[in-house]
């Protein structure tokens, strides 16, 4: 059943995304997506895509298939998209209802995703069926923190953000797990909050 | 610390602003009648919430990052929140001296922060 809450809650968020997101959170963590992405290789899956704020942080010349919930989300991102050195092939598409056939992908990246999927364990699940069985799984997310007074600021700030977009106290580690890959590396990049997780399925 | 000049300057500048920002909010919320132990947990609880709350945060987020903003910021506004409502149930205190220690008390948080960061960021060991 389609997710339309999801997909309209980005949609509005759509037009303003990048007056939060373009300058401040992207510049900060620039390097950290670019050493990520830079080992972008064979057939690859990008989730979610958004406004493409992430595609400068692409390595160029690969071929990459990107999905997003919103559609106003994608028509934003058609610029970056176009500009892009390489190919990107933009699909609107639900990560609980992925139409690619099983184990069609080599890898499968995320950034800054998992903290508003609905049902985080499912969704990694889904990704898990598209990938090869020697498939990896490169993440950069923002989580929730297992550190006081950490834990407690992100348990306040997500009712607020969860009607915005996001949710902050997500334990998207142990989702990974819970969803069946085997997690190979955690890098904590700001407090044990910002971080990559690389997994293989 | 990041140790791009531009983002440590904005964390201390973000911090501080907020930390004066909340240090006033408090001086002019208690009163020297006050429960030191109540206004300290008040104000601690209000400074934090108040911190995410500010439109001012928002713009700090918007050109310095986001968590890297948000997280030490709701800490610099229960600090400055729990010291400023602290302090002045034992004395009283002239606004400005109530902005300055809310400034330094940002001035702490971040610097607090960039040490707990230091040693928690890098890659992890796996269980």
């Amino acid at each position: 059943m389609p997710d339309d809450v999801t997909r309209e809650k980005w949609d509005r968020a759509a037009p303003n995304f990048d007056l939060m997101s373009a300058k401040g959170p992207e510049k900060r963590w620039a390097p950290w997506k670019q050493d990520l992405f830079s080992s972008m290789d064979g057939h690859i899956l990008f989730m979610a895509l958004g406004t493409g704020l992430d595609i400068a942080a692409f390595p160029p010349n690969r071929d990459i298939t990107a999905i997003d919930i919103s559609p106003k989300m994608i028509e934003q991102a058609q610029d970056r998209v176009d500009a892009y050195d390489g190919e990107i092939k933009v699909h609107a598409m639900d990560v609980h209802e992925l139409t690619f056939d099983d184990a069609e992908f080599d890898q499968v990246f995320t950034s800054c995703t998992f903290c508003s999927v609905p049902n985080p364990i499912e969704g990694l699940k889904s990704l898990r069926r598209v990938m090869k069985p020697d498939g990896e799984l490169h993440m950069f997310e923002h989580t929730g923190s297992r550190c006081f007074p950490f834990n407690l600021m992100m348990e306040v700030m997500t009712p607020l953000t969860r009607k915005l977009g996001p949710e902050m106290n997500r334990k998207t580690v142990d989702n990974v797990t819970a969803a069946g890959f085997t997690v190979t590396e955690v890098n904590h990049i700001f407090l044990d909050i910002v971080k990559t997780i690389k997994a293989t399925n | 610390m990041d140790d791009r000049t531009y983002f440590a300057i904005g964390d201390l500048l973000a911090n501080m602003t907020v930390g004066a920002i909340i240090g006033v909010v408090s001086w002019l919320i208690v009163g020297n009648t006050w429960n030191m132990l109540l206004s300290m947990v008040l104000m601690s609880v209000l400074g934090m919430a108040l911190a995410l709350a500010l439109p001012l945060a928002l713009l700090f987020v918007s050109v310095y990052g986001a968590m890297e903003v948000l997280v030490p910021v709701m800490v610099t506004g229960m600090i400055s929140g729990m010291v400023v409502g602290m302090w002045i149930t034992v004395q009283n205190l002239s606004f400005l001296e109530a902005l300055l220690i809310g400034l330094a008390c940002g001035v702490f948080s971040i610097l607090v922060i960039w040490v707990v960061n230091s040693r928690m960021k890098g890659i992890q060991e796996l269980d």
